[in-house]
């Protein structure tokens, strides 16, 4: 009876493995980011990079010519289909289950075309929600082909790490799949995904830190890549860009938000010329009122930050002086508040979209989705009065408690 | 092994009902009621268990006023030979549906997310078979093994909720009503015979220790029930917001998939899709084993256990009839078996009700 039941055991063993669809980890081809591009006719050219396990690994010996990723671009109606097609010089299985970074090159993201992309997308169960979408300047091969990481040789790691840095610092949103879904889905606001480019364009030096688009940063050495900035996409078309400045304020503005903390540059207020380096940190979620009794909604937003002040750069002493401290707070918030409204009234009248996903405060003031619907806060976004107030607190000023005396050095 | 005495106590039942209607929320059943419910699809298992206490109490009253009689042997006892014998099989023709298409979604979810290209048949026979495996053993078995599961499976959905916290977005309930109070309402009422499972449990109240028991199992199990489907779909709207959830198949599978825990353990849906299985197999069973135990009670045959075989194989073979699996799996499931089956589980306890009492004057 015994010897019965133990050889029960064992045939049970033979339904754990996998049956039809057993894959063996050696002969699985893990894309870690998937490139879209605009193709002839119906189709897309379609690029994978292939991560290749062996390298950064222990098992380096044994493949020590081998490239860190291989990167290949088809030609094929759709992003699924491409995967067989790969396999013409691919010899394992293409496999998406870890892709973590999706490349979308702006002329696709500008095209009609750009919302089917994401029906293979949401279709195929290997591919995640939480991937991440990535708007490229260029074409999105290129993108893939240039990125050069200097100090990470595996390409995941290069990807998970750059999409952790980006969403704490603030300079690109965070932007997944499933966000984008549900922004387009509702249909009231827009969408910001990250926005990308290899190598410089034009760049313009402007003395702030963040007031840049991917490609303008004025920098040399290391990887070419620019990741600054953010595409705007409406009704499932991108229709402009925001530099990270302006991304930084929409994060601070939205109801919910990733980014943590990050430093940024302020004008003096006792010496315009000069600059103060604070490190922000957003404290709590804003306060967001909508009123939509009237034909226009109201907007009013309540935004608290936290603020380090970690540069001073006028060598005025803020920290002894209450008086000026309550200047500095005063003039950071209008320069903040001032900033936003610019903003506010660029996503009203030029790009006519909310980007702010004020419509998921506005949903709160309505009992029923048709009654929402019926708002078509879309329309309305572009006429609402917006009223933004920015609350700062000043925390520390930093490891030292006054600044140098200048004067007396120069003596 | 001292307490072996083929009976179930409060707790075991407790953990079967959780297991039989809680996991509703885990399975196709979103797919039937995000379209109706939208935003305020969670408020429905609220309106079911408004909606069923009449039925359920008149359940519990029938069975208290009828010591060690069973469901369907309470069923024959009132309406007679005939009317009985009718009624009883239309019990079994729902559970013997209901076991089809249930189980033919679990093989159509495995199918499309985990094992593409694996023949259906396949999954079907190990995942009854699976199932057939508990249900030969008996009722305690089932009971044992689903008490033994129900902490893995309340501690999965918590570490649910743990790992999905950063995710959510509270705005997403908004507008709180969805398609508006009425329409939710009657759109609940109508689904309200997916908690009908406890008209079921009814026939195994012989086998629960006492009354005492069975009552406090039933109704902590239900109530739990309601709450952990509840709190599924409320998950699901934090996630995905109220319109991406109508259009997917299984939403269970694709919260799964969205799961991270830091930065480089992404993807923890293996381990609850075990989970889910288990669930799953552990449902199945139970199901299996009421079919039989109905069969045998309305043939009045004494022992019905070898009668859940060919139940077994008879739901593998009618399960595997429908071509196209979720569509079809979709409509069947939500235009017959759920939504035109309420008025039935709504009555037949109210009818049984009035009939006794009226039996009951005469008598007098």
């Amino acid at each position: 009876m015994r010897f019965l039941k133990m050889s029960l055991l064992l045939i049970l063993s033979l339904f754990l493995t996998g049956c039809w669809d057993a894959l063996e980890l050696e002969e699985q081809a893990y894309v870690v980011a998937v490139g879209m591009d605009l193709g002839e006719g119906d189709n897309y050219y379609i690029t994978y990079q292939i991560g290749n396990p062996q390298v950064g690994s222990s098992d380096r010996a044994n493949a020590e010519r081998e490239p860190a990723s291989e990167i290949i671009t088809v030609l094929a109606p759709d992003k699924i289909s491409a995967r067989e097609l790969a396999n013409v010089s691919v010899s394992r299985r293409v496999t998406f289950s870890h892709a973590k970074t999706f490349i979308i090159s702006e002329e696709l993201a500008k095209s009609e075309k750009f919302l089917e992309v994401f029906e293979a997308v949401t279709r195929d169960p290997q591919i995640k929600r939480q991937m991440d979408i990535i708007i490229s300047k260029e074409r999105a091969e290129d993108f893939i082909r240039n990125n050069n990481p200097v100090l990470e040789t595996r390409p995941h790691k290069n990807y998970e790490l750059m999409d952790e840095r980006w969403k704490a610092s603030g300079l690109v949103p965070a932007s997944t799949i499933n966000r984008f879904l549900q922004r387009e889905e509702e249909d009231a606001g827009g969408f910001l995904a990250i926005y990308a480019t290899i190598g410089k364009t034009d760049t313009k030096a402007n003395g702030m830190e963040d007031k840049y688009k991917a490609g303008e940063v004025d920098k040399t050495g290391g990887n070419t890549l620019q990741m600054i900035g953010a595409a705007v996409i409406k009704e499932g078309r991108m229709i402009g860009t925001i530099n990270g400045e302006e991304n930084r304020l929409t994060l601070l503005l939205r109801p919910h938000t990733e980014a943590t903390s990050w430093y940024a540059t302020y004008p003096d207020p006792y010496k315009k010329e000069k600059h103060l380096t604070a490190r922000i940190l957003r404290q709590g979620k804003p306060k967001i009122k909508v009123d939509v009794s009237q034909s226009k909604p109201i907007i009013t937003v309540e935004a608290p930050v936290k603020m380090q002040i970690l540069l001073m750069r006028s060598f005025i002493d803020y920290v002894d002086d209450q008086e000026k401290q309550k200047f500095l707070t005063k003039a950071i918030e209008g320069y903040l508040n001032e900033a936003s409204m610019v903003l506010v009234k660029k996503a009203q009248n030029e790009l006519k979209v909310d980007i702010f996903q004020w419509s998921l405060s506005a949903r709160k003031e309505f009992l029923t989705i048709p009654e929402f619907e019926d708002y078509n806060w879309i329309d309305k976004f572009p006429q609402a009065d917006v009223r933004v107030n920015f609350k700062v607190q000043i925390t520390n000023f930093g490891k030292q408690l006054k600044p140098i005396n200048i004067n007396k050095i120069k003596e | 092994m001292d307490k072996l005495d083929g009976k179930i106590g409060a707790r075991e039942l407790f953990s079967i009902v959780i297991i039989i209607i809680g996991i509703k929320g885990a399975d196709m059943t979103p797919a039937n009621l995000f379209p109706s419910g939208q935003s305020a699809t969670w408020m429905f298992p609220i309106v079911w268990l408004v909606i069923m206490t009449i039925p359920i109490w008149a359940t519990l009253s029938l069975l208290k006023k009828y010591k060690e009689k069973n469901i369907v042997e309470i069923i024959y006892l009132l309406t007679g030979k005939y009317i009985g014998f009718i009624i009883c099989l239309s019990l079994l023709a729902l559970l013997f549906t209901a076991t089809v298409l249930n189980s033919r979604s679990y093989v159509d979810i495995m199918n499309v997310m985990i094992f593409p290209t694996t023949p259906i048949i396949v999954l079907y026979a190990v995942l009854i078979g699976s199932s057939y495996f508990i249900a030969n053993r008996g009722l305690e078995t089932i009971g044992r093994t689903s008490w033994l599961l129900l902490p893995y499976l309340v501690g999965g959905i918590v570490l649910l909720f743990i790992i999905l916290g950063d995710n959510i977005i509270i705005e997403y309930l908004y507008p709180i009503t969805g398609p508006g109070i009425t329409k939710v309402i009657k759109s609940g009422i109508t689904h309200s015979s997916l908690i009908g499972e406890f008209l079921l449990l009814a026939i195994f109240f012989p086998n629960v220790r006492d009354y005492k028991s069975y009552k406090k199992g039933t109704l902590w199990g239900l109530l739990l029930s309601c709450l952990i489907i509840s709190l599924l779909f409320i998950e699901y709207i934090l996630i995905f917001d109220y319109v991406a959830p109508q259009m997917m198949m299984h939403p269970y599978s694709q919260l799964t998939r969205v799961t991270e825990i830091g930065m480089f353990i992404t993807s923890l849906d293996a381990f609850f899709f075990g989970l889910w299985i288990l669930t799953g197999i552990i449902r199945f069973s139970f199901y299996l084993y009421g079919g039989g135990a109905i069969l045998g009670y309305t043939l009045k045959i004494k022992e019905y256990e070898p009668l859940i075989l060919p139940i077994t194989v008879l739901t593998i073979i009618v399960g595997l009839i429908p071509s196209n699996p979720s569509q079809t799996i979709l409509i069947l499931r939500d235009n017959f078996l759920i939504k035109k089956t309420w008025i039935y589980f709504f009555a037949l306890p109210l009818v049984l009700w009035i009939i006794s009492k009226i039996r009951g004057e005469v008598k007098k």
